[in-house]
């Protein structure tokens, strides 16, 4: 494997996706927030920096989600399916740079989409802070322009590292819907991580509750890393357990990567 | 050191969804190939051809065998810096203009940043691409997409390169170019491979051909051995014949067929025609065509593909 | 095809796509005249779970908190606007209960709600016992939060009137980390003086200069300005009673004979009534009615 290929793998999927014009979804997270700003500012009772922040949130996790599912599952099925697979992989770069590259590309199109969403939410926010009278500043938990935000996209982003390495994964094998399907599979169970562990709580049996806890250890967890409603309710974050669940899913992250590869080196293209 | 060397080069495919079955695309391919050659790999459709130059070039993993390519097993990543391979249909980054294309292969190539857009360009003009360069390849004709894998074939300046059905989508002039180009890559020291289910230009190209039909080499050899010198007669295209001219012709002919608008093809044999012709003028006749008849490819890849199928026949 | 005849067509097509779009939307509202919708069924909320619908949010659970806030709040200002006998404010417990499960930590759905909870028909649904479920599963997310405490108090104040049960609360917030120190001095006062006026007005001053909604804020002046207005009429009242028995009673002859400057006015700037038989009460169309009955003891 040689860095100098995955880099240039990496800047070619990047700009394949601007010119999908995957960066136009910017526009359409910035047009949702300031249309949400401007129709519910009667509704909230003075709870708008709050909805803005949570509606920002969570527009960026659906946006770079629909992003990583859907050109992570055709990294690797449409170049197959364009048969464009033969005249790459017979240039001096091993399969495996080809795929980590494929991979580090979507990554760094996934984090400049982010941030350019970032700069768009905190502009949105500043906007709101002139706009709204002092006494009712007085009772925000936490301010408008929280230097803080900032966390909560950064573990979006690595959430999202997360789902493009499933989504490439499954791509090195299988069909484009069915990649989708399992990709978003993984993404749910993610989130139900935590049922899984108490299953003896909810069921009698306890085969089930034991299958049920294996599912939880190997299954990524990803309301581990959720820090939304602490940092935007200005509540106290358990930074340990985040970090710990930030490199357990680093971990998993390394897992799929190498499992892709694995699969990928020894795939025929016929 | 051999430019290309297979020893038993087998490739099995698994076929069937319930119960998969294996089907033998390539049946222990032995070939040896000296650099400096132009090599045909000639067969039929579903012959295996593609397959053999996939396994060379590792896309797909042989079932057995062993190939390799300037000394290195197929598999080297390293010896694909001076190996070329154009696919059979190929296709590309659509999105991409010809010049961007290549100027990214450039770049796998380690073609240093100063030195890439002169290669590009130098390339481009090699096969043809003008001012289309520019544009992206989803407006490109099948013919201008040919060309633009010629070019990525050729771009790292190859000791060796694979050229899969190279001619498909090309009009005559398109052919006539790249035969030329083939010839080209020759003189420089370049081994060509290529495969291919039109003969014609394998006659005129080839150094060593290989014939291939249903997995299995029929024959191999060089050209020379193949098609022989010896002239085995003369086909003569006449017109404005007379009687006269043609109760001459009787006589020599060992057939004539008259053709259309008072044109005649007369198959003479082998002895120095000029005699014929001087008769034939003195009577009226005008020459339109003369040509020396030999053993073609044709008739040695019918004869071989042939006798492969009907070696099979007993045993399916 | 000539390209005029394609034109041409291209035209008609367009125009027969529009007249069939107004014959559609005509219809439709045709359709709506004659068979109006079904006459408002009782709202209910598709998802009945909290607990439910906070695993299926996944992970925007606090958005959909969020939106059900916005619901309960529009719910409550279109029930207070609402001229119907029965079945009022029917969601506003459902919807707060949701919003406050699917963020455990949203407490101005819980305080805020809490308000609107407790206050009486027809300006809410009365119901401070679902205030205090409200407030306590707040406490129960956030332990620490002293507001929480201060507010299950001061709705055992002021709806219950628990006097022993609010002190205790604010006894015990008094002592929660962050928590101000006039919060010992509301305990005091309402465990020694319960429902007298005064200790009512303390609380609803320390309301206002503390509270961090606005809207906490205009209740707490609405409660001062009706605190003020029983005040008035004790003294309008005493003055009343040294007139008693006179026929021809009326403000004017209370401002004639240098009792008053003025016909009085409510805080809110509307007259008192002074009715023939001596008794002194808001004006008709006062918004302070109807006066707490908090605060009648002077």
């Amino acid at each position: 494997m040689s860095l100098s290929a995955i880099r240039k793998v990496a800047v070619a999927v990047f700009k394949e996706s601007v010119r999908d014009r995957v960066p136009y979804s910017l526009v359409l997270f910035a047009v949702v927030l300031m249309a949400a700003s401007f129709l519910m500012s009667r509704l909230t009772a003075g709870q708008d920096l709050k909805v803005i922040k949570d509606l920002g949130l969570a527009t960026m996790n659906a946006i770079g989600l629909l992003i990583s599912i859907f050109i992570g599952t055709g990294l690797v099925s449409k170049e197959v399916e364009r048969r464009s697979i033969y005249s790459i992989l017979s240039k001096p770069l091993s399969r495996s740079s080809f795929i980590v590259g494929k991979y580090v590309g979507l990554v760094l199109t996934l984090a400049v989409n982010l941030g350019l969403m970032a700069i768009a939410f905190y502009a949105m926010m500043q906007y709101l802070s002139w706009t709204t009278d002092d006494w009712i500043k007085q009772g925000w938990r936490a301010p408008a322009l929280d230097p803080w935000l900032l966390a909560p996209v950064a573990l979006i982003g690595v959430q999202l590292m997360l789902t493009t390495a499933v989504a490439v994964f499954f791509s090195t094998f299988s069909s484009p819907l069915l990649s989708m399907l399992f990709t978003l599979g993984v993404w749910v169970a993610g989130h139900f991580s935590g049922d899984l562990r108490n299953f003896q709580t909810a069921v009698d049996s306890p085969a089930a509750a034991a299958l049920a806890r294996g599912l939880y250890y190997v299954l990524p967890n990803l309301s581990a890393i959720d820090v939304r409603n602490e940092i935007v309710h200005g509540r106290a974050v358990p930074w340990q357990a985040v970090g710990i669940g930030v490199a357990s899913l680093a971990s998993y992250i390394g897992v799929l990567v190498a499992g892709s590869t694995l699969i990928f080196n020894r795939r025929d293209f016929k | 050191m051999l430019a290309i060397e297979t020893d038993g080069l087998t490739k099995d495919f698994l076929v069937g969804f319930w119960r998969p079955r294996p089907y033998r695309a390539l049946d222990h391919l032995t070939l040896a190939v000296e650099p400096g050659e132009v090599f045909g790999f000639l067969g039929p459709n579903g012959a295996g051809k593609s397959t053999a130059i996939k396994l060379l070039m590792q896309l797909i993993f042989p079932t057995s065998g062993t190939a390799r390519i300037l000394g290195r097993p197929a598999g080297d990543v390293d010896v694909r810096r001076r190996v070329g391979f154009l696919p059979e249909n190929p296709a590309f980054y659509d999105y991409l203009t010809a010049e961007e294309l290549l100027s990214y292969f450039a770049s796998l190539f380690d073609v240093p940043s100063a030195d890439r857009a002169t290669r590009v360009a130098r390339v481009l003009d090699e096969v043809g691409i003008g001012a289309e360069r520019r544009m992206p390849l989803r407006s490109y004709s099948k013919g201008m997409v040919q060309r633009v894998g010629i070019a990525q074939a050729i771009l790292n300046q190859p000791e060796v390169v694979f050229f899969d059905e190279p001619m498909s989508g090309l009009d005559p002039l398109g052919r006539r170019e790249v035969r030329q180009l083939m010839l080209r890559l020759r003189d420089r020291g370049c081994t060509v491979f290529f495969s291919s289910h039109i003969l014609s230009d394998a006659e005129a190209m080839c150094s060593q051909v290989a014939i291939i039909a249903q997995g299995k080499l029929a024959a191999s050899g060089r050209m020379s051995d193949i098609l022989g010198v010896d002239v085995l007669g003369w086909e003569l295209v006449i017109d404005r014949v007379s009687s006269e001219a043609l109760a001459l012709l009787h006589g020599r002919a060992r057939a004539v067929t008259e053709l259309h608008d008072g044109r005649y093809a007369v198959d003479l044999p082998p002895e120095a025609p000029e005699a014929a012709l001087q008769q034939l003028s003195s009577a009226g006749a005008r020459v339109v065509s003369l040509n020396p008849l030999r053993t073609s490819l044709e008739d040695f890849f019918v004869k071989h593909v042939a006798d492969t199928a009907a070696r099979e026949i007993p045993s399916r | 095809m000539t390209p005029a005849t394609a034109l041409a067509r291209d035209r008609w097509t367009a125009v027969t796509l529009a007249v069939l779009l107004v014959v559609a939307v005509t219809l439709q509202a045709t359709r709506d005249r004659l068979a109006p919708p079904r006459a408002q069924e009782v709202p209910s909320l598709w998802l009945q779970s909290p607990s439910a619908t906070r695993r299926i949010m996944l992970s925007f659970a606090d958005l959909a908190a969020d939106v059900y806030w916005m619901r309960a709040v529009v719910h409550y200002g279109g029930e207070r606007r609402s001229t119907a006998t029965e079945g009022r404010y029917a969601l506003l417990y459902p919807l707060l209960d949701m919003a406050t499960t699917l963020d455990p930590h949203f407490d101005v759905a819980a305080r805020m709600g809490a308000i609107f909870l407790s206050e009486g028909y027809p300006g809410g649904p009365g119901r401070p016992d679902q205030a205090l479920q409200l407030l306590e599963k707040g406490l129960a997310n956030d332990p620490d939060r002293w507001q929480y405490r201060h507010d299950i108090g001061f709705v055992q104040y002021w709806w219950l009137q628990d006097y022993p049960a609010a002190a205790a609360q604010f006894e015990q917030a008094a002592r929660m980390p962050g928590a101000p120190p006039w919060l010992r001095t509301m305990a005091g006062v309402t465990l020694a003086r319960g429902g007298d006026r005064e200790s009512a007005r303390t609380l609803w001053r320390e309301l206002l200069h503390t509270a961090e909604l606005d809207w906490m804020r205009k209740a707490a002046t609405f409660r001062l300005q009706q605190l003020a207005a029983l005040d008035d009429l004790d003294a309008l009242r005493a003055q009343v009673a040294r007139f008693r028995g006179r026929a021809d009673l009326s403000w004017s002859l209370l401002v004639g004979a240098g009792a008053l400057t003025g016909v009085p006015v409510d805080p809110t700037g509307v007259p008192y009534e002074l009715t023939a038989e001596g008794a002194v009460e808001l004006g008709a169309g006062s918004i302070l009615a109807p006066l707490p009955g908090i605060g009648t003891r002077p």
